[in-house]
């Protein structure tokens, strides 16, 4: 985005006459949850805590366990909200009080769709029915071993087995 | 500086008297013999009569640098094993001004005493026995080390340590002159001890060895002075938090910091004092305060005994009033204090958040710089093409986008920081003022029950100045322990500021240490080419240089980094000599003699050893009175033509050094 254009310096213009705004857009900067590098290494971190083998060489997972496991992995502070909710499935009335805005911010996480339709057209990841499967390039596998060797998103990786021991119901992940 | 004159090993064995006994001479002495002779055993007595033997790794007083079979049982070439009953290791030590020293410890038996023998250049001898490591460096009596600097004539110079400081002891001198055949070959000073927590003792051993003590000495001034600088910063932080907890506790918020480094902190505490700073930011003077209350009181005083109370009737009403314009303050304090609560949750999960944050967008960015498992080029496995990622939507940010966004968090982490720690001043202001409330609305509750009971408007107007009286008195009670506390950390903090003034910045030069490292690189430099060192054969090999730590540099890369396998041992035995012969010329403090245990062990193709006997014939200075002492294994070829050029070759001659005494 050319930072000429941006919203604060248009802002920056309209004041300009009226008062004196101090603004340095190059201090601006996008968050790094949008970066795809970032989303990658969580789809593969994701992937190798989540996923099982399906034959002896290659893993799977489903694709709404994938999906809500990078999602909270970002997000950790909503690990006792899934853990509320994984408690409630057989208390109907409990599950009433589960917040829905939780499942709305990880249904409305499309970026999350682009990733995972960048990896299959690059062969990391192959799409089945429900599931997500290992690709011929080894692409997740690197990046996991390579977080892990040079103690990378250690924060996520730990988020993400606390997760894994949590029970998913398939109404949890909207029964796909 | 001394020279070797002897080695001896002796005991007694279940087969009987047995001893092994070597003769040094001066200047370049070799000895050459089969392995399993006996040659590292006998380089093994030197390290353990000079009680040096920490450098091997082995905890103090313990032989295990020794052979088992040297320590336990022995075999004399009958094929039997004969238990060892005692043994011990002597070595035999001759000073340039002629006085001479036998160090006898026992290998066998107690070895945490060392037996020495003095003779004066005159002749006379004298006996005592010390301690190895009990107290050695420190004990003018008893200890070993206390006795051999004083012997030596060298200065007793202390280093830095984590929490204090500590002496220069011998071992940690003798990787510089002592090179063990297991370890020493390593690197330069491989058997520098560092579970000592001496700081920078590498460079200081060099500096010791080349006599630069008033280079050590400024090195320690400036490292205690840091310490101190630390210890003061230290206690003016914990002074500060004390004085700033104590005032939260009255719910005064003040600004009294210790942070910073010690002058400004100085500056700021020989400003206005804790009073004068709450008077100022918090609106209390508790000197007026108290006069107003010693007024108040007096006045409460004379008019319950001596006033007129008359009859006035709205003494109910009053003490009423008070009780429910408290309890209206107690209600809003509350609200007040459950808003800062939920704030503070607030603010801490933002915190959280931000951290988490913070640690993923740092990572992303080291992920980034690593460049190990990402996507570089991107194509599709079926038609190979390249496969841009904005198709699908979605971007790669480059490292300056993603370390502005670190920064961008890092700041707003920072500001987060400093408004939870507002919001938990509040809070603690907050309850302070609430307890306060509390306990001015009990008082006014239990007023307002007295004057209700009472039967007459006068008995209504006498009680009520009765606890007035009583509350003022408290009053004036708090009023003087508050103060006292404060005087009291004001005299902590005058304290503080009365010992940085009188702490003196340390002076000194390191005038000593230029010209003796010159001469120390340049002899070095002359001593690696002479033994072959692979990196400098061209003729230009580019700029040679000791850093700061006494490493040495060709061109800006490390020497031990360049060069053939074998030139360890060459950089090794070049850096010892070199520093030896650079001692003696510099007057440092240098015992004197090297040892070189198996130098050719190192490397044995035939080059290596051409090149280390061609050094032995043309490298060494003649000049040099150190003695250096190579235990080694020669071929006879070797050793005639050594003795053939005048070098003295010791062929050590039969199965083993130790034999039985017939």
């Amino acid at each position: 985005m050319p930072r000429t254009n941006s919203p604060l310096s248009r802002l920056a213009g309209l004041l300009s006459g009226y008062a004196k705004p101090v603004i340095d857009v190059d201090r601006l900067a996008p968050s790094s949850v949008y970066d795809l590098d970032y989303r990658i290494a969580l789809v593969a971190l994701a992937f190798q805590v989540n996923s099982k083998p399906f034959t002896p060489d290659v893993r799977r997972v489903r694709t709404g366990q994938l999906k809500l496991a990078q999602f909270i992995s970002q997000r950790p502070w909503l690990l006792p909200v899934i853990r509320s909710w994984s408690n409630s499935r057989r208390d109907h009335e409990a599950s009433l009080l589960v917040p829905q805005h939780l499942r709305r911010g990880y249904l409305a996480d499309t970026m999350f769709d682009d990733v995972i339709d960048f990896l299959v057209a690059r062969g990391s990841l192959v799409r089945g029915a429900s599931h997500l499967l290992e690709g011929a390039t080894p692409l997740i596998r690197r990046i996991y071993e390579t977080a892990l060797q040079s103690s990378l998103f250690t924060a996520e990786l730990e988020v993400l087995k606390e997760l894994s021991a949590i029970t998913m119901t398939n109404e949890m992940l909207e029964g796909s | 500086m001394i020279e070797i004159e002897q080695i001896v090993i002796n005991g007694l064995s279940t087969a009987g008297a047995y001893a092994g006994e070597l003769k040094l001479g001066n200047g370049l002495q070799i000895f050459s013999g089969r392995n399993h002779y006996g040659k590292s055993l006998t380089a093994t007595a030197i390290a353990w009569c000079l009680a040096v033997e920490p450098i091997f790794g082995i905890s103090d007083n313990q032989p295990l640098c020794f052979p088992e079979a040297a320590r336990e049982r022995l075999d004399f070439g009958d094929g039997v094993q004969h238990l060892v009953i005692t043994s011990r290791a002597g070595l035999f030590i001759k000073h340039t001004d002629g006085r001479k020293l036998q160090l006898w410890r026992a290998i066998k038996g107690d070895a945490s005493v060392i037996d020495v023998i003095e003779t004066s250049a005159s002749g006379k001898t004298k006996s005592s026995r010390l301690n190895t490591r009990l107290e050695t460096m420190q004990d003018p009596t008893g200890g070993m080390q206390f006795f051999l600097f004083e012997w030596m004539e060298w200065p007793r110079e202390k280093v830095s340590t984590f929490r204090g400081e500590a002496s220069i002891y011998l071992e940690n001198l003798a990787p510089l002159f002592y090179i063990d055949q297991a370890e020493g070959w390593t690197n330069i000073q491989a058997l520098q001890i560092s579970r000592y927590g001496q700081q920078k003792i590498a460079e200081t051993a060099v500096e010791y060895l080349l006599g630069a003590i008033e280079s050590i000495r400024q090195r320690f001034a400036l490292q205690q002075s840091e310490q101190r600088d630390q210890s003061l910063r230290d206690e003016a932080h914990s002074i500060a938090d004390r004085v700033r907890s104590a005032l939260l506790r009255f719910g005064w918020d003040i600004t009294w910091s210790g942070s910073g480094t010690v002058a400004s902190i100085l500056k700021r505490w020989s400003g206005p004092s804790i009073s004068e700073v709450l008077l100022r930011e918090a609106n209390v003077d508790i000197a007026r305060s108290k006069r107003a209350n010693i007024e108040r009181t007096e006045n409460l005083r004379i008019l319950l005994t001596k006033g007129d109370v008359g009859h006035d009737d709205s003494v109910p009403a009053i003490a009423s009033q008070a009780a429910i314009d408290l309890k209206t303050r107690r209600n809003e304090l509350s609200k007040q204090l459950h808003t800062l609560r939920l704030q503070k949750e607030n603010a801490q999960q933002l915190t959280f958040t931000i951290q988490h944050k913070l640690k993923s967008a740092s990572d992303l960015l080291r992920y980034k710089k690593s460049h190990v498992g990402r996507l570089e080029v991107v194509e599709c496995p079926t038609c190979h093409r390249d496969l841009n990622a904005e198709t699908f939507s979605l971007q790669q940010q480059s490292e300056e986008s993603v370390e502005a966004h670190v920064q961008a968090l890092d700041r707003d982490r920072i500001m987060m920081l400093d408004n939870l720690s507002a919001i938990e001043r509040a809070i603690v202001t907050t309850t302070a003022e609430l307890a306060s409330a509390d306990d001015e609305l009990r008082t006014a509750e239990s007023a307002l029950r007295v004057v209700t009971q009472s039967t007459s408007p006068a008995r209504e107007q006498m009680a009520k100045l009765a606890i007035d009286l009583s509350s003022a008195e408290r009053d004036y009670q708090r009023l003087q322990d508050v103060e006292s506390e404060i005087e009291s950390l004001q005299k902590q903090v005058n304290a503080w500021v009365a010992g940085v003034k009188q702490s003196t910045v340390p002076a000194g030069t390191d005038t000593d240490r230029k010209f003796r490292v010159e001469q120390f690189s340049t002899t070095l430099l002359q001593y690696l080419r002479a033994l072959g060192h692979m990196a400098l054969k061209s003729p230009n090999p580019g700029q040679f240089y000791l850093d700061n730590l006494y490493t040495p540099y060709l061109d800006g890369r490390r020497l031990r980094a360049i060069g053939s396998a074998s030139d360890q041992a060459r950089l090794v035995a070049a850096y010892t000599l070199a520093l030896a012969v650079t001692a003696e010329a510099t007057k440092g403090y240098h015992p004197g003699f090297v040892l070189l245990d198996e130098p050719l062990q190192q490397n044995p193709d035939p080059q290596h050893r051409e090149l280390f006997v061609r050094f032995l014939l043309a490298g060494l200075p003649t000049a040099t009175q150190i003695q250096v002492i190579i235990f080694t294994n020669l071929t006879d070829a070797e050793i005639k033509h050594l003795q053939a050029h005048g070098r003295e070759v010791h062929e050590l001659k039969g199965d083993h050094f130790l034999q039985l005494i017939s």
